[in-house]
């Protein structure tokens, strides 16, 4: 089974644009997350939501949190590989740049190895990155995936 | 040490356990919420949650063991790493712990580590291990 996963294969690249709206809802679904009594919430301002208070903090705008990113990896990894990605996957990401409002980003989901296991599946190792229009890289990182024999 | 503020945790200080019903209504507004349009989170008979709802639960966790929030400045968070160990079922009821793995000065920024687990509170399955690197600052200095 190894053999249908070639090391640098591109298993996943879609684009979003980072919109100031999907930014909100991230902060807000955190917050009624954190309530969790059915009723949807306006999380207060902060960096996320605000350019102010970005700016009171050094940044140059407000900015993407990073699981919003990391989410849209996430989405991928569960669209490709279902129940094997949700029940004995792992997902590692690193913010290494800031995401501002209206910035293009490409999700790229590549093969790094395919190796069997003992128990006849294969441990898929993959790298994980959202990347700017310009190149810049602005979260990475890698996962995993068992898949079945 | 664990006081206020997340600013005050210190490496070994440990967070929890905080118990909560993983509900439906979590699950959906979560997936809504990143857009996540898979059936298996939005309903029906096997909902399960995205794995990524582990954030949210860790943020339950800080919220109870740091009440005020942050600290003097607002926090960023630069790492997340997730292993699952099974499908986390709409109405699991978990319990969440965390301990400060870490913390750490890097170019002048403070940072902090945190290792959460996210078992079932009944059969003990461990549902995830998740752990959390925040900077504390983006400010230097701050």
């Amino acid at each position: 089974m190894t053999e249908k996963w070639e090391t640098g294969t591109q298993i996943v690249k879609r684009s979003r644009v980072m919109t100031a709206e999907r930014m909100r809802w991230y902060a807000d679904a955190l917050e009624s997350c954190a309530q969790d009594d059915g009723q949807a919430v306006i999380a207060p301002l902060n960096i996320h939501t605000s350019d102010e208070i970005a700016r009171d903090n050094g940044l140059p705008a407000r900015v993407s949190d990073g699981m919003v990113s990391t989410n849209w990896i996430s989405t991928a990894l569960t669209d490709v590989f279902g129940d094997s990605y949700l029940a004995t996957g792992s997902l590692l990401t690193r913010f290494r740049r800031p995401i501002l409002v209206d910035e293009k980003i490409d999700i790229q989901i590549t093969v790094r190895a395919a190796e069997a296991t003992p128990e006849g599946e294969t441990l898929l190792t993959l790298d994980v990155a959202c990347v700017k229009s310009d190149g810049e890289v602005a979260t990475a990182g890698n996962a995993t995936v068992v898949l079945g024999r | 040490m664990i006081g206020r503020y997340m600013s005050d945790l210190d490496k070994g200080d440990q967070l929890g356990p905080v118990e909560r019903e993983v509900t439906p209504f979590l699950i959906r507004e979560y997936a809504h919420a990143v857009e996540e349009t898979s059936e298996r989170h939005l309903g029906g008979a096997h909902q399960v949650a995205p794995p990524t709802l582990f954030h949210a639960h860790k943020l339950n966790l800080l919220h109870t063991a740091c009440p005020d929030g942050t600290g003097p400045t607002a926090r960023m968070h630069v790492v997340y790493s997730a292993k699952h160990h099974a499908l986390l079922p709409a109405g699991a009821r978990v319990q969440v712990t965390g301990r400060i793995t870490d913390r750490y000065e890097r170019n002048g920024r403070e940072y902090v580590e945190m290792t959460v687990e996210i078992i079932d509170q009944d059969t003990r399955q461990v549902y995830a291990t998740y752990v959390d690197t925040t900077l504390l600052s983006y400010r230097t200095g701050g």
